[in-house]
């Protein structure tokens, strides 16, 4: 008897501690409703009009941010969002890390767990407007702030085929050519001050043959990814000037751009680097350019800023990236802000937009560029920025992005499967050809997810 | 006389096992019911205003039984099998087998052998990573080098890739596979041995006469848990090649995360689950009746 006594007591304690852990997710609204019950029974009627004021204009707004910033970008978003909680009484803002956030607001629609304003990847516009995480924000921005943003801002932040803001950001990426000075005046390569001056093909593709002469590679396009999950942002621009695109931004479909010649040409070509010993297909990481000294030009972002001031000094400088017959491009894309439909069921729409109004005030998107090294996406802000006055060292970023040729990728909800399968099909291409038959059958994979899942109808 | 609760022991058995059956209720039938439904629905991730959820009879067991992503999983799931199941069959037994003595600090070799199987695949996948790298200077091709063999792509080698992946994953189960054969081993009386001793047996032939016929049923389970677990490759796939260098290391349960959380199509993804647990299913019925037909007998 005594056994079973203790058996079933060992049942009861482990049946109880199952029941505890689910339910934990209950206090903080325990918590609420007490405090509600308190406010309730204040007896002054003053007092009790005073306390409902304080309850409908003291707002809760949960914000979200990505939990994998580097710390002094995570340390500005906690300063900026405390400033503006502290100068806006009618509401408190709850900032949430979020592990993974792209995702975490897929599940969140499901879960109907959104907050009231989140950051988001630029490039996922077309995921998540499609799930209909985001509110239009066009009636919240006047056409002067519109036009202080930067037209590539502008851009990412529009879902093409709605043709409607849907999100704002603080900021916008740069891309270029990283390239090594010493070495380029070793060849005697001309230096292009100007995306106006870049390079054709032809001398692009000499200055290569040089520098391999010389011992060096020419290139690293981030080829160390075994993934390739760089491509489908770094590659665009250089797709562009072949004259082919991701995706027909008018169907958007891959069938057109995708498999176009222009784009298989773009591909290929990719292949004929690796081949022609300008690339090292092989390379096992991406410091060729900055730590390994060997390299002489390096497709990437501006996040490589200070790694190539700290290690290349003033030999780390910007070049555009060459025309291969069809004009010069850069990439675009960064992170956006939005609010969410959940703040519409909220009722703190009108907080969130006053929110979004002082993350574009000049010294908060100045605070930020200086904080993650991104572009500043006022143009009132650059001009003031010395680090892209004319003749500085990041200035051709500037040039770029005021320029207007800034290219965004395709603002389509199948953007997860498309960067994914684009970025491996380059990696694979680099290293082994066959670039028409691979892009053909991405082609048809990507336009047969569009059609099985609906993305492209009118809603 | 009235019999209360605790007395009946038939209840109490019930009632002890009732909230580790709630927790396989919750997380495992119910899902696997739900997995049932989807897969003849079409199913997204987040469903569109515009392609509510309906019925779609079987066209996704079709397009995944005709799909050549679909088979190129599955010839690469089972040539990973091949790779993997016999290296750790016969690695860990010759391991255990020289473990398997009573000198000072043969505990210590034994815990270091053992201590792959503590890290998570993840950072094991990371750390092979480099060592698996693809330039001149990487640890695989430096030894490589030593023997006078060229640089190799591995992981960035479609030819390469998978077998790699086979590699690292002998390595990090071999510690646990060979804690299973020492304790079958030191199970096996030693009277029996010191009987062949005195009989005039060789070590092979102690080896081959008494050990591994009475290691039998452990080489069975280390054979059947092996199989299972080799079909269920995801991990290394998912940090190290996302299924490339030309699809050349997709594997199933890759292809149903990839269906599901990349393509965002439930439905379809659901579609492949329930044919990957039948394959399974199919796999371990054959393993019982083959592998166990002696024992039965």
């Amino acid at each position: 008897m005594k056994k079973i006594h203790k058996r079933a007591l060992c049942g009861l304690v482990s049946g109880i501690l199952v029941l505890g852990t689910a339910g934990c997710s209950g206090e903080s609204k325990t918590v609420e409703t007490k405090s509600q019950v308190q406010n309730q029974t204040a007896q002054n009627e003053e007092s009790q009009a005073l306390t409902q004021a304080v309850q409908e204009g003291g707002k809760d707004i949960t914000v979200w941010i990505p939990s994998n910033l580097v710390e002094t970008e995570r340390d500005y978003y906690y300063k900026m969002l405390g400033e503006i909680d502290e100068a806006h009484e009618e509401f408190q803002i709850k900032i949430s890390e979020q592990a993974d956030l792209s995702n975490q607001l897929l599940s969140a629609i499901i879960s109907d767990d959104l907050p009231d304003l989140t950051m988001s990847d630029g490039n996922r516009l077309g995921v998540f407007c499609h799930a209909g995480v985001f509110l239009p924000l066009d009636d919240y921005f006047s056409d002067d702030i519109k036009k202080d943003l930067l037209p590539s801002v502008i851009d990412e932040c529009t879902y093409a085929p709605e043709g409607k803001l849907y999100n704002i950001a603080q900021f916008d990426s740069g891309l270029a050519l990283w390239a090594n000075k010493s070495m380029l005046e070793e060849v005697g390569a001309r230096i292009p001050k100007s995306y106006k001056e870049a390079w054709d093909r032809a001398e692009f593709e000499e200055i290569c043959q040089k520098l391999k002469d010389k011992g060096y590679w020419a290139l690293d396009v981030g080829q160390s990814d075994t993934t390739g999950s760089k491509f489908y942002y770094t590659y665009l621009p250089v797709v562009k000037s072949f004259g082919g695109d991701w995706m027909d931004r008018t169907t958007m479909e891959a069938k057109g751009a995708l498999d176009s010649d222009a784009t298989i040409e773009a591909a290929e070509y990719l292949y004929w680097l690796g081949q022609q010993g300008y690339i090292d297909v092989m390379a096992d990481s991406d410091d060729g350019y900055y730590g390994k000294k060997n390299t002489c030009m390096l497709l990437y972002g501006h996040w490589m800023a200070p790694q190539v001031q700290e290690l290349l000094g003033e030999d780390g400088i910007l070049v555009p990236i060459p025309n291969f017959g069809h004009g010069v491009y850069t990439g675009s894309g960064s992170q956006t802000w939005g609010i969410t439909t959940k703040a519409e069921k909220n009722g703190t729409v009108e907080e969130c937009a006053v929110i979004l109004k002082e993350l574009l005030k000049p010294e908060y998107v100045q605070g930020m560029s200086d904080a993650n090294g991104s572009i500043p996406g006022l143009r009132s802000v650059l001009e003031k920025d010395p680090k892209y006055a004319e003749g500085g060292a990041l200035y051709l970023f500037r040039e770029q992005l005021e320029g207007g040729i800034a290219v965004n990728r395709p603002h389509t909800p199948a953007a997860v499967y498309v960067r994914a399968t684009i970025g491996q099909t380059l990696r694979d291409i680099l290293a082994y050809g066959n670039a028409k038959e691979a892009m053909e059958e991405i082609t048809a994979d990507i336009d047969q997810l569009i059609e099985d899942n609906n993305y492209n109808s009118k809603q | 006389m009235k019999k209360k609760l605790f007395y009946d022991q038939k209840t109490a058995a019930w009632l002890m096992c009732a909230p580790a059956m709630a927790t396989l209720l919750i997380f495992v039938v119910i899902p696997f019911f739900m997995s049932f439904v989807y897969s003849f629905t079409n199913k997204q991730f987040v469903m569109g205003v515009n392609n509510p959820l309906r019925f779609v009879g079987l066209e996704n067991y079709k397009r995944v039984l005709t799909s050549g992503d679909m088979i190129a999983a599955a010839k690469n799931t089972v040539k990973y099998t091949v790779y993997v199941v016999p290296a750790l069959t016969i690695l860990p037994l010759l391991l255990a087998l020289l473990l398997n003595n009573r000198l000072k600090g043969m505990t210590i070799y034994r815990v270091i052998c053992f201590s792959p199987q503590v890290i998570s695949m993840a950072v094991v996948s990371i750390v092979w990573a480099f060592i698996l790298g693809s330039s001149p200077n990487s640890m695989m091709n430096t030894i490589m080098g030593l023997l006078g063999i060229l640089p190799q792509g591995w992981l960035k080698d479609p030819s390469q890739s998978l077998f790699s992946i086979a590699v690292m994953s002998v390595w990090s189960a071999i510690g646990f596979n060979m804690i299973i054969y020492l304790s079958g081993i030191q199970f096996i009386s030693q009277d029996i041995y010191e009987a062949a001793q005195m009989d005039g047996c060789t070590p092979v032939q102690k080896f081959f006469y008494i050990t591994f016929p009475m290691l039998k049923n452990t080489v069975v389970f280390i054979v059947m848990t092996n199989i299972v677990s080799s079909l269920k490759l995801f991990t290394q796939v998912l940090v190290l090649t996302k299924g490339g260098p030309m699809k050349s290391t997709i594997s199933l349960v890759y292809l149903i995360y990839e269906t599901g959380f990349v393509k965002m199509q439930i439905g379809v993804s659901a579609a492949q689950s329930v044919v990957f647990f039948v394959v399974v299913m199919v796999v371990s019925m054959i393993q019982s009746k083959v592998l166990l037909k002696e024992e039965k007998a």
